[in-house]
């Protein structure tokens, strides 16, 4: 078992690894010139070769992934001249933000998700049923940066009763901090639920209906105890997807972040990109990417704690 | 043990003229369980009036999208001459959105398609020819599920810079990976089974063997899988553009709509959430289009 | 593992034809496939070991066995499927061992395709489900470069001559019955007019009454196109059937071979025997009833036994079959044993069985 774990711990590292590679390497190729904005008007070619070589950008291509790779593991991020800033420092503050949007919305569309699916799995081809499954498609097709301005149509500019933007800490009142983060979870959650309900319905469809229920039903078992053993095989199939949730939402933090002027790293590496600030982009996209790969690895090893068939192994 | 001419006996049979009737194909099959489909053929009819607006634009309005007149600025929906409004810059809306709607609906279906071949030639031969070649390719495509989609999409848009062609690259290069994931998974299903033995045994090349036996075979999961994707792939491009990484204005598309104007939403909000309707539309059009395909080619398999 | 190489010319019950040779010849060959045994351990299984038996042209030969024990990859390595680690094949009289890969047919690789096919056992999996019955049994020809005219005038013959009808060209395989699919099978098999046919297990998928008449098409076919076949199955009655001579098979090696009618008369390996005890024979004269059973499990084809493989099960075993593996004799013309017990050296005594019954007779 230990065996296991090791070997799928040990596979997130090349793929790390890989990732930081893919990002280096796509940025590389950014067009512009990564020293525009950093010199005076006046500046003699000599002033430039100096900043370039200061800056390493006149060596080879692997050495200064390497060099790269070498400061990021030592907590380097580089500086932005954009923003005046470590970049270290510019992430982590934003990655807090971020964190705190993704979870709330992780853990609602979660929860909403497998209350209705589970719902519609068990009350398979009723009214409930077919309204979830309706609202699933829904919720897949609709795009979050609509809902968004949906819901800002709505709420802010109609009923004026939510802010249209930005962030409030907690000590500012719990009732403006939640109503900051009323809307951007939900335009956020959206896809969330709705796969998340069709997962969990297919699943508890399997397990529910499955004969083994009888059996346990049979066996004298009571409802409840009943819908423990249904819950823990059906979750396998769920847990999966809710790892590649919140992948999708840090992928879509971006859009959200950005329409609701949520300080987080989403708005950040979209500020960046269009300042061609390159080692803000760098640096902010390696650490989403590198958390999402953290998080699969985590629902990976999870899933193998509770499922025993992955743990006999592959 | 004494054995009747077998050959002759088969062929009176057969030469009696009892030859039964064919029972339908598998495609024939697929085909009537779909036009069966209520909800297919409503996706269908939704999805053919977008496409043909689109494409029929010209021949629907008179107005220059790129044209807009200031003192016209955001009329609401249904005003004289302007049947959904016009835009923060005065240019009418209608106008706006079926000249919109082609490039969006190119920005969705092209990354798809292209993905679905590439895809389908690096899984079809991963599975076929196995070990060395399989794990270098699935390791590569491994890598490029490790990002979130939508920010690896970014980023590589971000790193090309904006315009069409671009954003339909950083689509393609998104998608190529699961697909290929299908592909591969599908291949080799098949290339353990018996036929493909007896295609070996005919003499018929790798090419030859993966091009008629395999490709016929793995087309269906691939096919609904890819259909899946396009309702999505609609929206992503859609995000791309409304951060800017897409079409050059003043071309219109649905996403860079939504987002110019955002600012209008205090002022105009239906003819602001317009341009989102329709991306909304198509891609829940898609989406259950590919569902009622998914559920018909399910058929004797 | 020393076995002695076999008389190259077996005399199977046929009545003896001028000009007859053996078609295919099998010598000692071997084919191992690697196998992971732990995270780092690598081992090997032995799937055939040190095969030998002659196919006389138009003869069929029966290979039998328990699954297992290597028919199916002797099939496949005959006819080119499989890659072999040693020994030869001989076909014709020319040695055509497989090359390394086989993804990259040469002309003669091509060519060597028309003389030797196989039917194949599963009537589900064996067949393109995409493709029309008509396009199956065509597509070796389109290979081979027959003309669109050529290719359905020979598949129109060739369903006839399976007993079908040729309108189920248009048929797509999940149309037809199991046994139906099979005849497509024997018809693709034999769409490049081949000389050798192997059939692997070709009727064991099928319900009895159906297997009837797909043995009776393979024999009428045998006579009619002068074929020469090569039958796999594990169970005796068919293989008895039809074949003329047999080989049977345990753990990857060949045990003993002969004459079919004079396998089932005399069988001299202890397994042949219990593998004919086991069998229900209907209303035929079987062995001696007081041959006992078959025990024990088949051993793990990973690490088989030392010296003779069969010891672990054998009823007869002597202290030699551990340490040497059993030469192969002839104590009759045309019957091969590989077993301790026909050594020359052997105690003369007849074996006698734990019961103190006696056994069949061998002449010497």
């Amino acid at each position: 078992m230990l065996v296991l774990v090791m070997r799928r711990a040990g596979m997130a590292l090349p793929t790390l690894f890989g990732v930081t590679l893919i990002i280096y390497l796509l940025l590389s190729i950014l067009p512009g010139d990564p020293l525009a904005g950093l010199l005076p008007q006046d500046a003699t070619e000599a002033d430039r070769a100096h900043l370039a070589s200061s800056l390493g950008l006149d060596r080879a291509l692997p050495v200064r992934y390497v060099m790269w790779l070498d400061d990021v593991v030592r907590g380097d991020f580089g500086y932005s001249q954009f923003r005046r800033r470590e970049v270290a420092e510019l992430i982590s503050v934003a990655w807090r933000n971020t964190a705190s949007l993704a979870v709330y919305s992780a853990t609602f569309g979660l929860l909403t998700g497998v209350a209705l699916g589970t719902l519609a799995g068990v009350y398979r081809g009723s009214r409930v049923d077919r309204f979830v499954t309706g609202f699933a498609i829904v919720g897949l097709s609709v795009p979050s940066f609509w809902v968004a301005i949906l819901l800002l149509i709505l709420f802010s500019a109609q009923l004026k009763v939510l802010p249209a933007g930005g962030l409030a800490t907690f000590e500012h009142g719990a009732g403006n901090y939640f109503a900051h983060l009323l809307m951007p979870v939900l335009s956020g959650s959206m896809v969330s639920i709705a796969i998340t309900a069709r997962v969990s319905r297919a699943s508890i469809v399997e397990t529910f209906h499955a004969e083994f229920v009888d059996t346990l039903r049979a066996k004298g078992l009571r409802e409840w105890q009943v819908l423990a053993h249904v819950a823990k095989n059906a979750a396998s199939p769920v847990l999966t997807t809710a790892g590649l949730q919140v992948g999708f939402l840090l992928g879509g933090s971006v859009l959200i972040e950005t329409i609701f002027s949520w300080p987080g790293l989403g708005q950040l590496v979209f500020n960046a990109i269009a300042a061609r600030d390159l080692p803000v982009v760098q640096a902010t996209t390696m650490v989403i990417a590198s958390t999402f790969v953290l998080l699969n690895l985590g629902v990976d090893l999870i899933q193998m704690i509770f499922d025993p068939r992955l743990k006999r192994g592959a | 043990m004494t054995i009747a001419n077998p050959v002759s006996s088969a062929a009176a049979r057969w030469a009696a003229g009892d030859a039964p009737a064919r029972p339908e194909s598998y495609l024939q099959a697929s085909r009537r369980r779909f036009l069966h489909n209520r909800v297919g053929l409503g996706a269908l009819a939704v999805l053919s009036a977008l496409i043909a607006m689109s494409l029929l634009a010209p021949l629907l309005t008179s107005y220059d999208p790129a044209i807009g007149a200031a003192t016209a600025r955001l009329r609401p929906i249904g005003a004289p001459g302007h049947l959904l409004g016009t835009d923060e810059q005065g240019r009418d809306m209608l106008t706006r959105i079926l000249y919109g709607g082609r490039m969006s609906l190119i920005a969705g279906l092209t990354p798809v398609a292209l993905a679905t071949v590439i895809g389908t030639a690096l899984g079809s031969l991963s599975g076929f020819l196995g070990r060395w070649v399989a794990a270098v390719i699935m390791r590569t495509m491994d890598m490029f599920y490790a990002f979130p989609a939508v920010l690896l999409a970014i980023a590589i848009s971000a790193s090309l810079g904006p315009g069409l062609v671009n954003q339909i690259i950083a689509l393609t290069i998104i998608y190529i990976a699961p697909i290929a994931r299908v592909a591969e998974a599908a291949t080799r299903r098949i290339v353990v089974s018996e036929f493909i033995e007896a295609a070996r045994l005919s003499g018929a090349s790798t090419s030859r063997i993966i091009l008629t036996q395999v490709l016929a075979n793995i087309f269906s999961p691939i096919f609904v899988y890819a259909s899946g994707l396009v309702g999505l792939a609609i929206v992503t491009a859609a995000s791309l553009s409304f951060l800017g990484l897409g079409v050059r204005p003043p071309t219109p598309e649905w996403g860079f709509m939504l987002n110019a104007l955002r600012g209008a939403i205090y002022m105009n909000p239906w003819v602001a959430a317009l341009p989102g309707l329709f991306i909304f539309l198509t891609s829940i059009s898609f989406n259950m289009l590919a569902d009622t395909i998914r559920d018909s080619l399910d058929v004797r398999e | 593992m020393v076995t002695e190489s076999i008389a190259t010319e077996p005399q199977p019950p046929v009545p003896a034809s001028p000009g007859r040779r053996n078609l295919l010849e099998v010598v000692k060959v071997s084919k191992r496939f690697p196998v992971r045994l732990g995270p780092l351990k690598r081992g090997y299984v032995s799937a055939v070991d040190s095969l030998s038996f002659d196919v006389v042209r138009g003869s069929t030969m029966g290979i039998v066995g328990e699954s297992g024990c290597g028919k199916s990859t002797a099939a496949r390595l005959i006819v080119g499927l499989l890659p072999i680690d040693e020994g030869d094949i001989i076909f014709d009289g020319a040695n055509v061992r497989a090359p390394r890969q086989l993804h990259r047919p040469g002309p003669s690789e091509k060519a060597l395709r028309r003389n030797m096919q196989m039917v194949f056992q599963d009537p589900h999996s064996s067949l393109n489900p995409r493709a029309s019955v008509g396009e199956i049994i065509s597509f070796p020809m389109k290979v081979h470069g027959f003309t669109k005219e050529q290719q359905r005038e020979r598949t129109s013959w060739l369903l006839e001559q399976v007993g079908l009808h040729a309108n189920h060209a248009s048929y797509y395989p999940h149309q037809m019955s199991g046994g139906q699919r099979q005849r497509v099978n024997i018809a693709r098999a034999l769409a490049l007019s081949p000389q050798l046919v192997v059939c692997d297990e070709a009727v064991s998928a099928l319900d009895k009454s159906v297997q009837a008449q797909v043995l009776n098409l393979l024999k009428g076919l045998q006579e009619e196109l002068g074929l020469t076949f090569i039958f796999i199955s594990h169970d005796l009655n068919v293989v008895q059937f039809m074949s003329d001579s047999v080989c049977v098979m345990y753990l990857g090696q060949a045990v003993e071979t002969c004459g079919a009618d004079r396998l089932y008369e005399n069988p001299l390996h202890p397994y042949t025997r219990a593998l004919l005890a086991s069998t229900p024979v209907l209303g035929g004269v079987g062995v001696a009833s007081d041959v006992p059973p078959l025990e024990g499990e088949l051993p793990s084809p990973l690490s088989p036994p030392s010296g003779c493989r069969f010891r672990t099960r054998c009823p007869f075993v002597m202290d030699i079959c551990a340490e040497e593996a059993p030469p192969v004799r002839q104590p009759e013309p045309g019957h091969h044993v590989a077993c301790h017990l026909y050594a020359e050296d052997s105690p003369a005594v007849a074996p006698r069985y734990a019961s103190g019954l006696p056994v069949i007779e061998v002449s010497r």
